[in-house]
C-alpha cells in the first residue's frame, strides 16, 4: 500500500501528535501513513519520546499524606490472595532439565515439592493471618467489625460497620484517627478509616507489625487529624 | 527514572498490593505533581490521582511495555484525566501516538536511550527556556492546558498555521536541545 500522505506533511502531524492537539481523523490518516514508511515511523517514535520528557519539567510537589492512605486502603481491601502467574508451554520446556544429572535429581526434587507443597497448603492458615475483633465503646455502641494481621505481610486491614458519618468540624468532616498503643509509652497515629466505595464499611490500612502493641483504637478528631487523640474513644481492640 | 523491577511488574499484573505501593511510592509525588501543573487546585488534583491509581490497579493488564516505560504510562494517565476534569470532558477520545518501542530505528533508539538515562529537571527546564516565548507558550497550551490547534489560535491571536508550524519548530528544537546536551555532556572534560 502507497503511503497516503507525504512525509513532509506527516512530520507536521507527527508534532501535533505528541503534544496532544491531533483530531482523531488526522490520527487514523497518520497512522496509515507511519505502518508504511520507516522513516515516519521513526520520527513519530522520537516525537513521542520528546513529549514524554516534559513532565520531567516540573519540580515535584509533596503528595498529600491522606491520598496514600486512602489507596492503600481501597487496593488492600480490594485485593485478594496474589494469583500465581500462569505458566505457559515456553515456561515448562525451560523447566525441564537439560543435563542428565539434573534430570536423574528432578524426581526427588519433584517428590520434595509436592511434600512441601502439600504442607504448605495443609498447615494452618492462623500462622499467617491473625484476627482480632472490635470492642465497640458507649459512645458508638452500634460498631462492629475485625481487624485481619498478615503477619508475613507486617500489614493489617481493619473494617469497620455501624459507623455513622461524622460531624462537619468547620468547613471540612470531623476524621476517624486510628491509633495504635503500645505496652509502654503513648498512642502512635497509624491511619484514618475511610469510608468503602460501595458504603456500609469503613476500612482503614495499618502498615507495620502489630506485635509489640497493646491495643489499637479510634477516636473521633478535627479535620487532617491531631498528633495525639483528642477526641472520644468510638472502638477499641484488644491485640493481645 | 529508575524502572521498576520486572518482578514488581509482574507482581502488579497478579494482583499484588504491595507491588501497588512500590509504583505509589515512586510514581505518586510525580502524578501529583502533573495534576497540579494541569488543574491548579490541591483537592482537584488529588481526586485526579486518586481516580488515575485505582485505575492503573484495576487495569493495569491493559499496560503494554513495548509502548513504553511505565512512568510514561502514569504520566499520561493522569495527564489526560486532569485535562478532562479541566475541560469537563469525562471520556473525550483523543488520538495518541501509541508506537511500540521495540520497531523503533536501531541507531536513534541508541542515541535515545542515553538522553533518556540522563534527563535532568535542569536540563529539561533548560531546554525549554531556550525555546522562543511564542513557541514555549504554545507547548504549555498544548500539552498542560490541552487546547485544541483551534482553541489556541484563538487565545494566542494567530492563524492555525502559525499554531502548527509553532509546534512542530518547538519540537524539533526541543528533541536537538536533549540531545544536543548529551553530546555536551560526553565531550565534557
Amino acid at each position: 500500500m502507497a503511503p497516503s500522505m507525504t512525509c513532509d506533511a506527516a512530520d507536521e502531524l507527527i508534532a501535533l501528535a505528541a503534544l496532544g492537539v491531533l483530531d482523531a481523523d488526522d490520527g487514523a490518516v497518520l497512522d496509515r501513513h507511519i505502518a508504511v514508511c520507516a522513516r515516519c515511523r521513526a520520527n513519530a517514535l522520537m516525537a513521542q519520546r520528546t513529549a514524554a520528557a516534559l513532565p520531567e519539567s516540573l519540580d515535584l510537589l509533596e503528595a498529600p499524606a491522606g491520598l496514600r492512605r486512602r489507596l492503600l486502603t481501597a487496593v488492600y481491601s480490594s485485593a485478594g490472595p496474589v494469583q500465581p502467574r500462569r505458566r505457559t508451554l515456553r515456561d515448562v520446556w525451560r523447566g525441564i532439565p537439560r543435563s542428565r544429572v539434573l534430570t536423574a535429581l528432578a524426581p526427588l526434587a519433584i517428590g520434595a515439592a509436592t511434600v512441601l507443597g502439600v504442607w504448605g497448603l495443609t498447615r494452618p492458615v492462623s500462622a499467617q493471618v491473625e484476627t482480632f475483633p472490635v470492642q465497640a465503646s458507649t459512645s458508638l455502641p452500634t460498631a462492629r467489625g475485625v481487624l485481619t494481621f498478615y503477619v508475613t505481610r507486617s500489614h493489617s486491614v481493619l473494617t469497620v460497620a455501624g459507623v455513622p458519618t461524622p460531624a462537619t468540624g468547620g468547613q471540612l468532616p470531623n476524621v476517624y484517627e486510628i491509633w495504635l498503643i503500645p505496652s509502654n509509652g503513648g498512642p502512635k497515629p497509624v491511619a484514618f478509616l475511610s469510608p468503602s466505595p460501595s458504603g456500609g464499611d469503613w476500612t482503614a490500612v495499618v502498615s507495620g507489625d502489630l506485635r509489640g502493641y497493646r491495643t489499637l483504637a479510634a477516636t473521633i478528631e478535627p479535620p487532617g487529624g491531631e498528633a495525639k487523640p483528642t477526641g472520644p474513644e468510638i472502638f477499641s481492640i484488644p491485640l493481645s | 527514572m529508575e524502572q521498576p523491577d520486572s518482578t514488581t511488574l509482574d507482581l502488579l499484573t497478579r494482583e499484588s498490593p504491595e507491588a501497588f505501593e512500590v509504583i505509589y511510592d515512586r510514581y505518586g509525588r510525580l502524578a501529583y505533581t502533573i495534576a497540579m501543573r494541569v488543574l491548579s487546585d490541591e483537592a482537584a488534583a488529588e481526586d485526579v490521582v486518586q481516580e488515575s491509581f485505582i485505575a492503573i490497579w484495576r487495569r493495569f493488564l491493559t499496560y503494554r511495555p513495548e509502548r513504553g516505560s511505565i512512568r510514561t504510562w502514569i504520566c499520561s494517565i493522569v495527564r489526560n484525566r486532569a485535562i478532562d476534569r479541566l475541560r469537563g470532558e469525562s471520556g473525550r477520545l483523543r488520538y495518541e501516538l501509541a508506537l511500540d518501542e521495540s520497531r523503533g530505528e536501531p541507531s536513534l533508539d541508541d542515541t535515545w536511550s542515553q538522553v533518556v538515562a540522563s534527563l535532568t529537571r535542569e536540563r529539561v527546564q533548560q531546554a525549554l527556556r531556550d525555546l522562543p516565548v511564542e513557541q514555549r507558550q504554545t507547548v504549555e497550551l498544548a500539552y498542560w492546558c490541552g487546547m485544541s490547534q483551534s482553541e489556541i489560535s484563538q487565545t494566542m491571536r494567530v492563524p492555525i498555521g502559525t499554531v502548527k508550524g509553532r509546534i512542530r519548530l518547538s519540537l524539533a528544537k526541543l528533541r536537538e536541545s536533549l540531545q544536543g546536551k548529551e553530546e555536551e555532556a560526553w565531550h565534557r572534560p
